[in-house]
């Protein structure tokens, strides 16, 4: 580590002390001395005034603007806005300061949330007592039992609730294209409409003929369904009327734009807030599903969670509601077309 | 795929303690005309300074032609080459068009300017967009219209990837604005992205690719193309349903113009009974300023105006209300009860009686404008406030005629509905009150009859029962059955 780095502001601070000091104390003596003041008295008086210029300019540059900066994102950390910044400051105060932070992050490490987030799912569905294995070979009895007594709509139904259960409980950590999250929405719809009959419509659309390429961009699991089930539970099931829910995608050079939107009892300005303000930033506490504070809306937190874990604070998940107006959801994605997800793809 | 031009994320923008944005998002591609409608006004123009000279953000990052140019992290520097257009000019009056256009720009480094190429220049993109403006001609000799069309047009040839209409439906007519949408479009299918403000979502969904709906500093809808029209958005409109059945054409006409003409008045023919609400809609944006001056000052018109049966006495039983009354009717220096009290009659105002007068209207008014009346300055109130406090002095002063300069000009969606209920208060006293107004919206909810004129002249009349008849006209059927009288 070079002890001139100026991404320490303490080392910065010194040096410009220092040099303040040295200056000082040279034009005192040089003053002190009757023969120097005389002729050079001037001269140093402009020399000095440059200096303190110049220097000034040095502190304000490499100290004050960079502790400033600092401060900000201290702060926008200390509102909860974000905590992924706090471990990419330019600057730091020494470098204790940084490899603080570096371990800090290290315990915090993304991957070991991304497998807890996972083992949490996992935990809730032993929790449940469900055994995967066990679950799809009584389905697929159910289903062979429903078509030898020619009943198919309940070997439909079981079928998509098997297929269901097979993309929701494996391989929870893996990426998907956008098509096999549809797929899933999709049957998590057939099972629903089981339910609620023709009261309930899913629509997908994408802009401008993109639908090939869309549908082939890679995205993580679990992100689309269980926004429609909230979409569901909380807009659609407390409405009296026929409800629809639309899945609208827009492609961008570098963003994959996803708006859910249902037109269902909406909610009010209190809970907007409190929901929004819970998914604008990474948050820890919600990990632990018994916590009072975290109750409702733990499925969306969960899956905001795991967007900004993989991509970063640019991305996420906002929404945006009125009492009796539905819901709209806007989830962020990079475009990856195809292809993996690089580190640098993520902005700022 | 489409080209991001502006992307706001998650904002959110403190000032002086006060949050105006909160958790604000916006996506605008290129070639999209959004449109954002402000239920309330909280915000709105922290969002426009935050566009284009990129203020300090508490938390988020904007966006522009792909580039970050402010994030909460670092203090941004410059400006965006994003314009505004609406409300007050940026033009310099005392230029022509050409040098405005071309001359002003930031950039312009040329030392020896050779007129007749700008000149060609602006020549080719007005005849771009079938338009004749002079390049000579100095900006203020130009109508409003002229003015926003030259100031889009210095915006796009200064190279703005994004230009903000800020409310120009208050500026513009509807013959002109129709006229400025074609522009838009125009310049649409150039790549230039359109932010879209306005007060009417009836207006936006004329224009708008997608809509978002803001409140109090944050988005809470946003509405796709396919759905503008059909989307339940009532219950996010507060209504104005409260007006009373319209007043039947009574015998008794209070005032009336009689052949009147003046520099854009062209034969001026109209009546306007007494208790009725009359609303005039200039479709060209040229004569209300007229009228007014004839019913204020009078010295501007030839032909007759007749007021309760006699030639007109300028001012006289009448009290003009004139566009941005907070600004321009009030006197912030002085208390509640004296600009109430303000233009009562001069015999109250003596010192001995003044007191008395006082008492007795501050116990007639307390009932509806509430202990606000003692307030000792008026700076501190809301603009709520200050509306009831000039409509109701109105009310006080009796006059048997009230005309009403573009009543719910700057008002958002809260503000016009109380203007709506105060304008019922007026017609409820019995007061006649002449609407002068360039947007039909809103009047056609409180007024009894519609005057339609265009080029000087009375080009239609509608009673209050055609209101609906007369919205299909102007909107389109689709937009204009779902949204109902929104105030």
């Amino acid at each position: 580590m070079k002890k001139d780095d100026k991404t320490y502001l303490l080392s910065n601070a010194k040096q410009w002390l220092w040099y303040q000091g040295a200056a000082v104390t040279l034009v005192l003596c040089l003053l002190l001395n009757s023969t120097v003041r005389e002729k050079l008295g001037f001269q140093m008086i402009v020399g000095l005034l440059v200096f303190t210029l110049v220097h000034g300019y040095w502190g304000v540059k490499h100290i004050l603007l960079p502790i400033r900066q600092m401060n900000k994102t201290f702060k926008a950390v200390a509102d909860g806005y974000t905590l992924e910044d706090l471990f990419k400051l330019e600057y730091s105060l020494t470098p204790e300061h940084k490899q603080m932070l570096m371990r800090i992050r290290s315990l915090l490490d993304a991957k070991e949330l991304l497998d807890s987030s996972r083992k949490q799912a996992e935990y809730l569905a032993l929790q449940n007592q469900i055994n995967p294995h066990f679950l799809y070979n009584t389905l697929e009895g159910i289903r062979s039992e429903a078509l030898l007594s020619h009943n198919p709509g309940i070997a439909h139904m079981t079928e998509t609730l098997s297929n269901f259960f097979r993309y929701t409980i494996s391989n929870l950590d893996t990426m998907v294209t956008v098509e096999d999250e549809l797929r899933n929405v999709d049957n998590y719809y057939q099972i629903q409409k089981y339910r609620f009959g023709d009261r309930m419509k899913l629509s997908v659309e994408y802009e401008d003929g993109d639908e090939a390429v869309i549908n082939s961009c890679r995205m993580p699991k679990l992100i689309l369904q269980p926004v429609v089930e909230n979409a569901i539970r909380h807009g659609l099931e407390p409405k009296v009327e026929n409800g629809n829910i639309r899945i609208r995608f827009q492609l961008t050079e570098k963003r994959l734009l996803i708006f859910i939107s249902d037109d269902g009892v909406g909610m009010d300005r209190e809970q907007l807030d409190k929901l929004n303000g819970q998914l604008r930033g990474t948050r820890f506490e919600v990990r632990e599903p018994d916590s009072p504070k975290t109750k409702g809306g733990i499925a969306m937190i969960n899956v905001n969670n795991r967007i900004k874990l993989i991509y970063g604070d640019a991305y996420g998940m906002q929404f945006y509601s009125t009492r009796g107006c539905g819901t709209d959801v806007e989830i962020t994605l990079p475009a990856h077309k195809g292809g993996t997800y690089e580190e640098g793809d993520a902005p700022d | 795929m489409r080209k991001e031009m502006l992307r706001i994320e998650n904002v959110t923008v403190e000032e002086e303690e006060v949050t105006c944005l909160q958790h604000f998002n916006m996506h605008i591609f290129a070639g999209e005309i959004m449109g954002l409608m402000a239920l309330d006004s909280h915000g709105v123009k922290t969002l426009i300074r935050m566009l284009t000279d990129n203020i300090p953000l508490k938390y988020g990052r904007v966006y522009y032609r792909d580039t970050l140019v402010n994030t909460y992290r670092k203090d941004a520097k410059g400006y965006n080459r994003i314009y505004i257009i609406g409300g007050k000019t940026t033009l310099v009056e005392d230029l022509t068009v050409s040098d405005n256009i071309f001359v002003l720009r930031r950039g312009f480094r040329k030392y020896v300017i050779d007129r007749k190429v700008l000149g060609q220049q602006v020549e080719e993109r007005m005849k771009e967009l079938g338009i004749y403006i002079r390049p000579d001609d100095l900006v203020a000799h130009l109508t409003v219209f002229e003015r926003c069309v030259v100031e889009m047009v210095r915006a796009v040839m200064a190279g703005a990837g994004l230009i903000v209409l800020f409310r120009i439906s208050e500026i513009l007519s509807n013959k002109e604005l129709d006229k400025f949408f074609e522009f838009i479009r125009q310049y649409a299918q150039q790549g230039v992205a359109f932010l879209y403000i306005g007060n009417h979502h009836e207006e936006i969904f004329r224009i708008a690719d997608r809509f978002s709906i803001m409140e109090d500093g944050r988005i809470v809808k946003v509405i796709f193309k396919e759905e503008m029209g059909k989307a339940d958005l009532e219950p996010l409109f507060e209504t104005f349903h409260e007006f009373s059945p319209p007043k039947k054409e009574q015998n008794q006409i209070l005032l009336s113009f009689d052949h009147v003409r003046t520099e854009n008045l062209r034969d001026f023919h109209c009546q306007i009974s007494k208790g009725q609400c009359v609303a005039i809609l200039d479709r060209s944006n040229t004569i209300l300023e007229d009228l007014r001056q004839a019913l204020e000052q009078g010295d501007n018109y030839k032909g007759n105006i007749f007021f309760c049966g006699k030639p007109l006495v300028p001012g006289k039983n009448m009290g003009i209300i004139t566009d941005n009354p907070v600004k321009k009717m009030l006197f912030p220096g002085m208390s509640y009860m004296d600009n109430f009290c303000f233009s009562i009659d001069k015999d109250a105002q003596v010192f001995y009686k003044r007191k008395r007068v006082m008492e007795s209207i501050y116990k007639e008014f307390r009932d509806e404008l509430g202990e606000v009346m003692k307030s000792p300055s008026i700076q501190t109130l809301d603009k709520g406030s200050l509306y009831d406090l000039i409509y109701y002095r109105e009310i006080l002063l009796k006059h048997k005629l009230v005309v009403i300069m573009h009543p719910f000009t700057g008002a958002d969606m809260y503000l016009r509905l109380r203007i709506s209920r105060l304008i019922q208060r007026l017609k409820d006293s019995g007061v006649t009150i002449l609407l002068l107004t360039i947007n039909m919206t809103d009047v056609l909810a409180v007024s009894d009859r519609l005057r339609v004129v265009e080029d000087g002249c009375l080009l239609e009349e509608h009673s209050n029962a055609e209101n609906e008849l007369i919205q299909e006209n102007y909107y389109g059927e689709e937009f204009s059955s779902r949204s109902g009288t929104n105030a």
